[in-house]
């Protein structure tokens, strides 16, 4: 046997695919090559499911035609990949699954050959079940995520998951041709760079090379598009992949992809064409129309509105105000709040008495759902009879409730709540909660609707714990550029040129008009309370572009998880996204985040400092992502000495110093439960139910007193004797 | 093989036979005690006398016939926790090192009513705090498999003793895991009971919300002969809980065959030896193979219980040790002229040692004004979701496998100087005392000479699967080795 004999070679270029055969391929010899995707052993006539990349088509294999290939079918099992020669001929009637597009067919198998064999499996990947009607015997969603993420090539192969990633690469490659037709190019911009203003929860990669220093990993490419535009690139995109240490929640990961655009000489309208065109494509390959022009709402309006920023226009319940209208109540609970110069706002739920008993709004609403939001309480009507009506109504004059009714549109069927506190934004935050929940426990959401809006006009800043902030970041563009910088009131009065896409209620992109002057960017510092000094450390290179003539632009990130989840419907953004971090942050199949190794550890000078805190999170059995690495708690001496004090112990100033170290080390590692959302967890002092225990009362004999005694360090005349107890 | 070598119920079917009598056996066990104890230091007080004569006792009722059980005759030690009436019970502290309790514990008492013959008071942390047996005031206990290493902690002197021929049974106290790591470094078999399942009466309290009684043996057969004697309703302590209990021994050898086996996927992570993890793997599969289904399973605050455990238990510790205080038992230090308050603070300076002083001082930190509900408040809320966790994973399984400790026994003084690191080594056992749960620690062969453990942990109350999935595994080893 000469050298290429031994090369397996494979019938590629006669292959077909098992899902493109169809009832016009009868009579074709062909050549099919996949997984088993299922076996049925009928004892005179062996079925299996074969699939590949393009679908699954049943392939029959019969003793009479080939017994030494049945043979060899008859040891086959899930996921063995074959090659499978035969011939496409028409099932016998009755024996059809419409559940397959290849259904009405299937192949009669010659020559099997097993190209590999495949290990039992963790978990079912078969999605079709053989016969019509018959269940499968597990589905695949069922299988816990983490042992699907460990085992992902696996569920890769699943059709459904094979689906999501084909319609991921259709929507990147519609986004690639609508931006192409626009005249915008991709230019790929760095990974590795320098920690940017958001700078808090950037991953930092250190530098071997530089000892001591660290490049970082973009959370977006903000800086460097805008250096784009000052380079003369007028319409740039990228789809961008993204990184962020953020705390863990449940829909975020840790890196993700946006469409990153920017582009010169224009405002806002040009965003909003552009994007509407590239949204209205995307949603297009799911078959589902948006209509253009996508509707615009300031953000005041957004907020007296809706409550939110992000509104879900896909039903009503819009809130009113009602402050003026109950200005001379004499229902003292509102009276108060308004006295105190709060507010009263109110919607109204649309044929909503029946669904929200007098219970579900009292339990579920006035002492759960505001409550737990920081409300003190919610006023809720019924309207019955052309007349609202409550246990609070009769606090209310005759005008005020046909003014309340008025106002918030009731009809006859429908609840009226009401929330009132001297807190504006509290007031929001509660109407805005109440609607969604109100609206899913009524089913007033249609789940088949998609309702896209533009939110505007942004506050330029806002009140952050540290002072003044930007609202979105330093380079957005004021509306005005004629304010005093030194004037908070007039600051937090200013708004920006931002602007968010939302849909469904979901944030799915935002940008702003940037500042292309220098002096405008100053004064921004100035408000932000920066120095000259400052802005340079902190983005000087930027900064000096800034100076070399720079066009007007602005731009916009869009989420791409989150897009695709949305088109598809999907559970999770994870589900779209070909290799997952879980929920914690980290990767089952590859078990990233990993110890890094000693020697390379050394090598990037890290070993000292490292090992310090690797030892303690060696031994821990799953680190905790996103957790900051501050610097370790102290504890004072005095704290030392006042906990001794408690415990009644005296401590020399070695024990003193000891303590103060292993005392911070143990709290400084339970710290980690700060993670933890236990604001609504009983406590739980005892694994089995406190009762009080109960005994006969009944008169036994006791301990001997003198062996009691006995055991006393000093006793005299049948007592404990111990020091004065008196001061002196 | 020297008798103190066989395991309680082969030395019961011998003294059934009349080959061997109970004072033959008592002497081989103090004989090797004679041999073993300079270097292993498992016994805080060894009872010779009383010993041989409750031996000649046994012997006297085999002769008549009328053996109490099938635990008489048959040497035991008790963790220096537990109480016995006029013998020492020091609690591995200085500040009860002459204190003879006028009382048994009860599950001493139910031993010794059972026939069995206390040989001595065994090694351990002080007030059972620290996971090495290094924190006593009697200086450490040795692991016998390699003196250079300790036995695991706090019941160290009960498992080394076991592990010896120093004793056949032995009792300990599990607060956090001090049966079942000791067990697992010492490669016996180690069971802590569901809370409430055996008595606390008379056991030097540590945590009291998490203290349990559990035994050691060689054999699971042995532990659950123990477990049926000991456990049960005990007016004297009201957490016990009053329900019937089950015939333990004669329900080992039903199989399991379809019992779901879980798998925490929490607990295989880094932070486990992976040579150890494998070999927990391995006896996965060998309890699969024996019948049983293996789920993966989630239990994601593990990662929680070691904060929460050493918040919780040092807060109850600072409460519970505030007893010593000089009066009515114990050390006392005074100067002739001091107060009440002086004396009670140079007593408890003199009389506990380091960790014990720093577990109170934790303890009354977290405890204290300001920080009640950033701690302690905040682990109660920690333990209800470890619970939950719990709860959830025994609705789809029947028991849990899972490693008994990260590592394997380490050597002594390797982890004395950074407190936390020592609390580590604690992360698997936690668990079952902040829950409740009953868990078993058993042998899963060795690397490099040293003892791996495996626990089994069950639903509350049900330590009869337990304890029967640790038989078939034991089952299963033993019919490997003879193949």
């Amino acid at each position: 046997m000469n050298q290429a004999d031994s090369i397996e070679t494979l019938p590629w270029r006669e292959r077909a695919f098992c899902g493109r055969l169809s009832p016009s391929d009868i009579g074709q010899e062909i050549v099919l090559m996949g997984w088993v995707d299922a076996i049925r052993d009928h004892g005179n006539l062996l079925f299996i499911h074969l699939r590949d990349t393009s679908g699954i088509v049943q392939v029959v294999f019969d003793p009479q035609r080939s017994p030494a290939d049945y043979r060899k079918a008859s040891l086959l099992r899930e996921e063995f990949v074959v090659q499978v020669a035969g011939r496409v001929v028409q099932r016998r009637p009755g024996t059809e699954n419409p559940n397959l597009v290849t259904g009405e067919i299937e192949v009669a198998a010659g020559k099997l050959v097993v190209l590999s064999e495949a290990r039992p499996l963790p978990f079912p990947i078969s999605e079709k079940a053989m016969v019509f009607g018959e269940e499968l015997h597990a589905s695949p969603d069922k299988v816990d995520e983490d042992l699907r993420l460990r085992y992902r090539y696996l569920d890769i192969r699943r059709p459904s998951v094979q689906e999501i990633l084909k319609t991921r690469y259709i929507l990147l490659k519609t986004i690639r041709d609508a931006l192409h037709e626009q005249g915008f190019i991709e230019v790929e911009t760095p990974i590795l760079t320098r920690s940017t203003p958001e700078g808090a929860r950037d991953y930092l990669v250190p530098s071997r090379l530089h000892r001591g220093k660290f490049y970082s990993l973009p959370q977006s490419p903000q800086l460097f598009k805008q250096l784009l535009m000052v380079g003369g690139i007028d319409r740039y995109f990228q789809i961008a992949r993204c990184f962020r240490d953020e705390d863990l929640r449940p829909n975020r990961q840790p890196e993700f992809s946006q469409l990153d655009l920017e582009a010169a000489f224009i405002d806002e309208t040009f965003i909003y064409e552009v994007v509407e065109e590239v949204v209205c494509r995307m949603f297009s390959v799911a078959g589902i129309a948006l209509r253009r022009p996508f509707p615009r709402m300031t953000y005041e309006n957004a907020m007296a509105r809706y409550g939110t920023d992000k509104p879900d226009l896909r039903f009503g319940m819009e809130f009113h105000d009602l402050t003026q209208d109950l200005r001379s109540t004499g229902y003292d609970v509102f009276q108060r709040i308004i006295r105190d110069g709060g507010r009263i706002k109110g919607f109204s739920v649309k044929a909503g008495s029946r669904a929200l008993s007098k219970n579900v709004l009292q339990n579920d609403y006035a002492q759960g759902l505001v409550p737990a939001l920081g409300g003190r309480g919610m006023t809720w009507m019924k309207m019955i009879d052309g007349r609202l009506q409550s246990n609070v109504a009769q606090f209310f004059r005759e005008e005020e409730l046909h003014t309340i009714a008025r106002r918030l549109e009731a009809q006859d069927g429908d609840v009226i709540v009401m929330i009132a506190d001297v807190s504006t934004p509290l007031v929001n935050k509660v109407l805005c909660s109440l609607r969604l929940d109100m609206a899913r426990r009524l089913g007033m959401i249609d789940q088949s609707l998609f309702q896209p809006l533009w939110v505007t006009h942004f506050p330029l800043f806002e009140l952050k714990e540290e002072g003044i902030g930007s609202k979105h970041h330093p380079f957005t563009m004021p509306e005005q550029t004629d304010f005093d910088p030194t004037d908070r009131e007039q600051l937090l009065m200013l708004h920006s040129r931002a602007y968010d896409l939302v849909i469904n209620g979901e944030e799915c992109g935002g940008g702003s008009i940037r500042i292309h002057r220098m002096e405008i960017q100053q004064k921004i510092f100035a408000a932000l309370g920066l120095t000259q000094a400052e802005a340079e450390t902190k983005f000087g290179f930027f900064l000096k572009a800034l100076q070399y003539g720079t066009p007007p632009h602005g731009g916009l990130a869009l989420g791409i998880d989150r897009l695709l989840a949305l088109i598809l419907g999907l559970s999770s953004i994870r589900e779209g996204i070909a290799f997952p971090k879980n929920r914690s942050a980290a990767c089952p199949l590859t078990q990233a985040p990993a110890e890094a190794d000693p020697a390379q550890l050394r090598e990037l000078g890290l070993a000292g400092k490292v090992t310090a805190s690797a030892e303690t999170t060696a031994s821990q059995p799953t680190p905790v992502a996103g957790r900051p690495a501050a610097a370790r708690g102290t504890i004072s001496r005095e704290e030392v000495l006042h906990v001794a004090r408690l415990s009644r112990l005296q401590l020399d100033k070695a024990d003193v110093e000891c303590f103060q170290h292993d005392l911070a080390a143990v709290l400084d590692y339970v710290n980690a439960l700060a993670e933890l959302d236990i604001e609504n967890v009983e406590p739980m002092s005892h694994v089995l139910e406190i009762k009080n225990v109960w005994r006969e009362d009944v008169a036994a004999s006791t301990e001997d007193p003198s062996a009691l005694l006995a055991a006393a360090p000093e006793s005299e005349q049948g007592y404990y004797k111990v020091p004065k107890i008196l001061e002196s | 093989m020297a008798a103190c070598d066989l395991s309680a119920m082969q030395l019961a079917s011998l003294l059934r036979r009349g080959e061997i009598s109970a004072r033959q056996i008592t002497t081989s066990v103090l004989e090797r005690i004679e041999q073993r104890e300079e270097s292993l230091n498992a016994f805080i007080t060894v009872t010779p006398e009383q010993a041989l004569d409750q031996a000649d006792r046994a012997d006297a009722r085999f002769r008549a016939g009328r053996p109490l059980s099938m635990l008489d005759g048959i040497p035991f030690v008790a963790k220096d926790n537990l109480c016995t009436r006029g013998i020492k019970t020091t609690c591995g502290s200085r500040i009860l090192e002459n204190y003879v309790p006028s009382y048994d514990a009860t599950a001493v008492r139910r031993m010794l009513d059972q026939g069995a013959v206390l040989v001595g008071k065994t090694n351990m942390d002080e007030f059972a705090m620290g996971s090495s047996t290094e924190n006593s005031a009697f200086g450490p206990t040795r692991n016998p498999h390699d003196p250079q290493r300790v036995p695991g902690g706090s019941s160290g002197g009960s498992a080394a003793a076991v592990a010896a021929g120093e004793t056949v049974l032995a009792l300990g106290s599990d607060t956090g895991g001090s049966i079942r790591l000791p067990a697992a470094f010492c490669g016996v078999v180690g069971l802590k009971p569901t809370y409430g399942r055996v008595s606390r009466y008379g056991l030097v309290s540590y945590a009291s919300s998490l203290d349990q009684v559990g035994t050691l043996a060689r054999t699971v057969m042995d532990c659950a002969w123990m477990l049926k004697a000991v456990c049960g309703h005990d007016h004297r302590d009201s957490t016990s809980a009053d329900l019937p209990i089950p015939d333990f021994p004669s329900t080992l050898g039903n199989g399991i065959h379809g019992l779901r086996i879980g798998l925490p996927h929490d607990y295989f992570v880094e932070g486990l030896d992976p040579s150890v993890a494998a070999r927990i793997r391995e006896a996965a599969d060998v309890l699969a193979e024996c019948g049983a289904r293996l789920v993966d399973t989630r239990l994601p605050n593990a990662r929680h219980a070691i904060s929460t455990y050493y918040l919780i238990a040092t807060a109850e510790a600072s409460s519970n040790l505030a007893r010593y205080d000089g009066v009515r038992y114990g050390l006392r230090q005074a100067k002739p002229s001091g107060d009440m308050i002086q004396m009670i603070q140079a007593t408890r300076s003199a009389g506990f040692g380091r960790e014990v002083k720093r577990r109170i001082m934790l303890g009354s930190y977290v405890l204290s004004a300001g920080y009640y509900d950033a701690y302690y408040l905040k682990a109660q809320k920690v333990r209800r979701l470890i619970k939950a966790d719990f709860d959830r994973v025994f609705e789809k399984v029947d028991c849990i496998v899972a490693p008994a400790s990260p590592c394997l026994p380490f050597a002594l003084g390797e982890k004395t100087a950074e407190p936390l690191q020592m609390y580590l080594v604690d992360v698997f056992t936690v668990s079952a005392n902040l829950v409740g749960l009953p868990a078993l620690s058993l042998n899963c062969g060795t690397l490099d000479g040293l003892p791996v453990g495996f626990q089994v942990m069950g639903r509350p109350f049900d330590e009869e699967t337990v304890l029967r999935v640790g038989h078939v595994y034991e089952q299963a080893q033993v019919e490997s080795t003879r193949e």
